[in-house]
């Protein structure tokens, strides 16, 4: 049985780079326009001409998403985008809009695949789009692996779901309450997320009975059904997560990419272990959505992000037991922190004293500024610091 | 001259089928819980009934019956589909309406006749998509709320299909195939599959905007605060000519879908009578909201401004930094993280976040330990001379690729 491909978000280049580091197959990025993430960095052009040479080199595969539901003010820009597309030639372009489904197919000979966006839950309708001219689905997060399993055993086709991530409380690409609500496109990268809003639930006499926020849902992990997930035939596991930093990334990567070695190997992996350190990384507590059975699927307890772990600094530079840190928070000598190595490794230790350029001694890190540490850990790991229980 | 367009509406039962009738609808889709999302009664089993009753009180009128199978299926749920469609070949009801959109090929296995409606509630909001799946086999597009009635025009011109809009009704702005209000109503041991039906209704805290929920077998619908009428838009909306007018009164009183045909019949002929000079006539416009529990909104009918990306700068074209700045020494080096290789003697502009830029020659590159050397390696951190204004996270350029 084929081992799925990991397929990780890069939101920039240089997470492009931490996602190839931490294991990822493959990553998915998008341009600067088309794009559902349209708040996220993002690429140029020319960046994403960059990301393909750097994903051909490494003997990686990279996905562009065009994954808008686009208005016909949006579709003058269309060709001559697709026409960059056909001469970078990434692996595949993500599409959920049949207009741009019919115009990419007609102008560009990369591979399609159909977005999660589509909605397409079933086989009749993965049959249907792979006759159109989609060598990809990827379904709906609503359908779960034994769905999965039936689906590639009656169609053969190739099929992409979601393992780990945020979750739409709708069918995704099935709500525009941002659009009425705040006059933000939901299906244009202009999404508010409302739905993770309290809402206050009505008697008839119009009195507020409950406060929830009843469309929170909670945020998906699938780690512990890699084996099943293999079995059903599912080519490609997909983590959600454009806007999300660097230390989600190698978190999430170096769990998933441990799980599928172990598999490849037929070793057992450590998933109550794996599940533990996904847990560390801010989330919305996790679950498994509903890839084993239909979800009720709210998290109505819901009291704010959790975390143990926040993202500290990436490691830039490595020599002689010296490293270079690129800072993105504050923290003093002596905190505790987290390294995870792009080997998929991690280790509990203290920040060692901080000096600057000149060999100056820092008191505290400054984020957006540079630090160097006595440690021996090479080039791209990845720096948490923990988190006191009581801002955790 | 114009005809007025079809008046479409839904019906579960045979209450609401004599409302529809009485009201003057041309097209009754009729719906099965088990098949159409918005449906919140448990009427499952009862359909081919549903269809026998419907065809004896349509009697002699010109009414055309059809189907909604609209919510979207897993595999689990074909061979209830498939069943449907058969009650539905049985009765010679030809009408399908479906969301998604492969699921025609469902329909015409059992139809072969069958004259595809496709309503996908949200997005296909584009000509090129109208076109698309008109080369399918669907037959009429059911344009979606977010659609002005520009785009609505351009497709027209341009793609050969019937179109629908909905002209009045509740809106729907997001569904879940989650049992959003049963988990709250009942718990965590509720199973999602249980058939019992909740309706409720809630209001958002921050804003104090009510909006509505309902719960189905098939999950949750929400519903705006407002609902959607294009009654004051006659003088856009009847010169689009389309093949129908959805009007939606499905969890309604009787009255709401009887006045709201009436006042659209009214208007429309009002507007056919005095052309340019027709102003939206405050009687009906009254008579409506006098039937309507919340406020009535064209919504994006007349434009829709959310997030078009031509509004913005497009940086598709923006050029691959060489360097980005990690940190910076004042009146002493910046330190950058080099994304290329960059010889010494290259022409660089490097641009701040703040807003500063400086051009200059780049005749002095330094490793971290102040060495100097001949070029900077791509993925290396480099020190090269500080400039006035610069902090970290700007990006170094070619010049020439700035000029």
């Amino acid at each position: 049985m084929k081992l799925p491909e990991l397929l990780a978000p890069a939101g920039n280049l240089d997470r492009l780079h931490t996602a190839y580091a931490f294991g990822a197959d493959a990553v998915y990025l998008a341009g600067q326009r088309f794009s559902l993430r349209k708040h996220a960095d993002n690429c140029s052009l020319d960046e994403i001409r960059s990301a393909t040479a750097i994903a051909r080199k490494m003997g990686k595969k990279i996905y562009i998403t065009m994954n808008i539901l686009a208005h016909e003010c949006d579709m003058a820009a269309l060709p001559e985008w697709l026409a960059h597309m056909e001469d970078i030639q990434p692996d595949a372009l993500i599409i959920a809009d049949a207009g741009i489904f019919a115009a990419a197919r007609k102008q560009t000979t990369i591979p399609l695949h159909i977005s999660t966006q589509a909605s397409v839950l079933n086989s009749r309708s993965s049959q249907f789009w792979i006759d159109q001219g989609a060598s990809r689905i990827i379904l709906g997060r609503e359908v779960s692996i034994a769905e999965c399993a039936h689906l590639f055993e009656t169609t053969g086709i190739d099929i992409e779901i979601f393992v780990h991530g945020s979750m739409c409380a709708s069918h995704s690409g099935k709500c525009v309450i941002s659009s009425y609500t705040a006059g933000r496109d939901s299906n244009r990268g202009g999404c508010m997320h409302s739905c993770r809003y309290q809402f206050g639930i009505e008697n008839n006499e119009q009195e507020i009975i409950q406060q929830t926020p009843l469309m929170n849902a909670q945020d998906l992990m699938g780690i512990s059904l890699l084996p099943d997930i293999q079995q059903a035939g599912i080519a490609s596991l997909k983590v959600e997560g454009r806007m999300k930093n660097d230390l989600y990334l190698a978190n999430t990567l170096s769990c998933y990419r441990a799980a599928l070695d172990a598999l490849a190997t037929k070793e057992s992996a450590p998933i109550h272990q794996l599940e533990e350190q996904l847990h560390t990384v801010s989330n919305r507590t996790l679950g498994a959505g509903f890839l084993q059975e239909r979800s009720t699927g709210v998290n109505t307890a819901f009291e704010g992000y959790q975390a143990q772990i926040k993202f500290l600094g990436k490691v830039r530079h490595s020599t002689a037991g010296t490293i270079v840190v690129e800072w993105k928070d504050g923290a003093v000598p002596g905190d505790a922190i987290r390294i995870l190595t792009p080997d998929g490794n991690y280790h509990d230790s203290t920040l060692p004293a901080i000096t600057n350029l000149h060999g100056e001694t820092v008191e505290r890190s400054r984020p957006n500024s540079i630090g160097f540490l006595k440690l021996d850990i090479p080039q791209g790991s990845v720096i948490a610091r923990h988190l006191l229980e009581e801002s955790a | 001259m114009s005809t007025l367009p079809q008046f479409t509406t839904f019906s579960a039962c045979e209450e609401t089928f004599r409302t529809a009738c009485d009201a003057g609808a041309d097209l009754i889709f009729l719906e099965d819980s088990s098949v159409s999302i918005r449906h919140h009664s448990h009427s499952s089993g009862i359909f081919r009934t549903l269809c026998q009753t419907a065809q004896t009180l349509i009697d002699d009128r010109p009414i055309i019956l059809g189907c909604n199978i609209d919510m979207l299926a897993h595999d689990s749920h074909l061979s209830t589909i498939d069943a449907i469609l058969q009650v539905c070949a049985d009765e010679q009801i030809i009408h399908i309406r479906i969301q998604d959109p492969a699921l025609q090929t469902s329909v015409l296995a059992i139809i072969p006749n069958a004259h595809i409606h496709l309503a996908t509630e949200t997005g296909n909001a584009n000509c090129t998509g109208h076109d698309f799946h008109a080369s399918t086999n669907i037959n009429r597009i059911v344009f979606t709320n977010e659609t002005p009635a520009s785009t609505m025009s351009t497709s027209m011109s341009s793609t050969n299909c019937e179109w629908e809009t909905q002209v009045f009704g509740p809106v729907l702005l997001q569904y879940s195939d989650r049992r959003l209000l049963a988990a709250i109503t009942n718990g965590d041991d509720f199973s999602p599959n249980e058939t019992a039906p909740l309706a409720m209704q809630t209001t958002q805290g921050e804003t104090g905007r009510r909006f509505r929920f309902s719960d189905s077998l098939l999950g949750s619908c929400m519903f705006d605060s407002a609902d959607r009428s294009l009654l004051s838009s006659m003088n856009l909306l009847a010169p689009l000519q389309l093949t129908s007018w959805l009007f939606d009164g499905r969890g309604e009183n009787p009255e709401y879908l009887k006045t709201a045909m009436t006042c659209f019949r009214k208007e429309w002929q009002r507007y056919q009578e005095l052309g340019e000079n027709w102003e939206a006539s405050a009687i009906l416009g009254g008579m409506l909201k006098s039937v309507c529990p919340r406020a009535l909104r064209p919504g994006f009918f007349r434009v829709n401004k959310t997030d078009r990306f031509d509004d913005e700068p497009d940086e598709s074209h923006r050029i691959k930094p060489l360097a980005r700045v990690l940190d910076v020494y004042r009146k002493q080096c910046l330190v950058i993280l080099c994304l290329e290789d960059i010889p010494t003697g290259t022409d660089i502009h490097i641009t701040s976040p703040n807003g500063y830029s400086a051009t200059t020659t780049l005749n002095d590159i330094r490793n971290l330990d102040g060495t100097p050397c001949e070029h900077a390696p791509e993925g290396h951190l480099v020190r090269i001379p500080w400039h006035k204004g610069m902090v970290s996270q700007a990006e170094v350029f070619f010049a020439k690729d700035c000029s």
